[in-house]
């Protein structure tokens, strides 16, 4: 089974997430800012990541650039996933490393439609 | 903001609308769909200050209001989209066949037509693929998107979708070059992506005649939602469109009963339909 890290300081988008994805036949684990998200990354890669930008203690543009750097880091599947819809800082998002962009508030088929775009379903 | 509620539509009206809609579309509504038709019917409600839907359809009844008729019938059948819904055949269409036809008729004008083409996301979607195709720069390509619907015909012609729309089947990197994001979060296709998409208020039941031959036609998931004599009625308009050598593509899994014998459908891509003949030129059909 395929696994998924869902990162997001909200224990509710966390939990809204996680139902979707675990319904994509995921096995989820979840991080409520970047720096726990990095620590679990350590420890094993997921197959995919779920990455909301604005958290408390590192943020998500923080974290996929530590992420790209790591050992392995280059393996997973970014997805961002954050209220932001400026061009610009979306396209910020995918140079510092995210494969795909979900902008909040989200449905269970906007998140099967963006895996599917980055051939995780 | 306060929005209205508007009672369930009632087992009478849904059948006069039906019957209207089979009259006017050929499409069948079905009555475990009630909640939906609610739905679609909703915004036409509050827009021309309906108070239900008995309420619409006895406006249209009692004073024979024809727009009125048509634009619930349009609401009704009409049930949005996604972009780039069955890649696969959207590519073959412009990777495989518009490609090889171009090359056979050294270059010329390819026409194309998305046939109750819905709020637009399959005309933008083929759009954006042709523009993505090296092999077709250059080539004069005319895109049409047609529908029943009026309200369908403006959406596709302002190129505006919501925040949701938007994101089911279109990449981030397709949506930032594109469309833009609009101050309600909604999003809207660049200039350069609506001005290869011609749109025009059209029902599959009357003559197309006026539009001219295409070498593709694209009329998804509408077909099999008709009753026979509808599709049968459908079919001939759109053959008599279709260039000899044309494609016509129906949905994936749409279950095409009554095709006219000029068709050959592809053993393996049962959606294809090539229509008999010799390859010539679109323009010089049209």
């Amino acid at each position: 089974m395929k696994t998924c890290l869902v990162v997001d300081d909200s224990r509710v988008v966390r939990k809204v997430a996680g139902r979707i994805i675990e319904n994509l036949e995921f096995s989820v684990s979840e991080a409520s800012d970047g720096a726990a998200a990095l620590a679990q990354c350590q420890e094993a890669m997921p197959d995919a990541i779920l990455l909301d930008w604005t958290m408390p203690v590192m943020n998500g543009i923080d974290f996929i650039r530590a992420l790209r750097r790591a050992p392995g880091g280059e393996r997973p599947v970014v997805v961002f996933c954050a209220s932001e819809n400026d061009p610009e800082r979306i396209g910020e998002a995918l140079r510092a490393g995210a494969n795909e962009y979900v902008i909040k508030p989200f449905d269970a088929d906007i998140i099967h439609s963006k895996f599917s775009q980055v051939g995780l379903v | 903001m306060q929005f209205h509620r508007f009672p369930a539509m009632d087992s009478d009206t849904f059948s006069e609308l039906a019957d209207l809609t089979l009259d006017r579309s050929g499409q069948v509504l079905h009555p475990g769909k009630l909640a939906l038709y609610d739905a679609r019917l909703m915004p036409l409600l509050r827009c021309e200050g309906f108070s239900s839907a008995a309420e619409l359809a006895g406006c249209i009844r009692e004073r024979g209001h024809e727009a009125l008729g048509s634009e619930t019938v349009g609401r009704l059948v009409n049930g949005g989209g996604r972009f780039f819904s069955d890649p696969d055949t959207l590519s073959h269409c412009v990777d495989e066949f518009l490609t090889a036809r171009a090359i056979r008729q050294k270059g010329g004008k390819l026409r194309i037509w998305c046939a109750g083409a819905g709020h637009g996301q399959e005309a933008y979607s083929l759009a954006i693929l042709l523009g993505e195709n090296e092999a077709l720069k250059g080539l004069s390509i005319d895109l049409l998107a047609t529908d029943m619907s009026s309200e369908a015909v403006e959406r596709i012609r302002a190129g505006t979708y919501s925040h949701f729309e938007i994101q089911k089947g279109l990449s981030v990197n397709r949506m930032l070059a594109h469309f833009r994001p609009l101050a309600d979060r909604s999003w809207q296709a660049l200039g350069p992506l609506r001005n290869r998409v011609a749109v025009r208020v059209h029902n599959l039941l009357d003559s197309a005649e006026g539009l001219g031959r295409f070498d593709l036609i694209i009329c998804r998931r509408v077909i099999s939602t008709m009753a026979p004599v509808g599709q049968m009625r459908a079919l001939e308009n759109l053959s008599d469109r279709l260039l000899p050598g044309g494609l016509l593509v129906t949905g994936e899994h749409e279950t095409i009963s009554c095709l006219p014998e000029v068709f050959e459908t592809d053993a393996e891509h049962r959606n294809l339909h090539a229509r008999a003949g010799e390859t010539e030129g679109a323009a010089a059909a049209a």
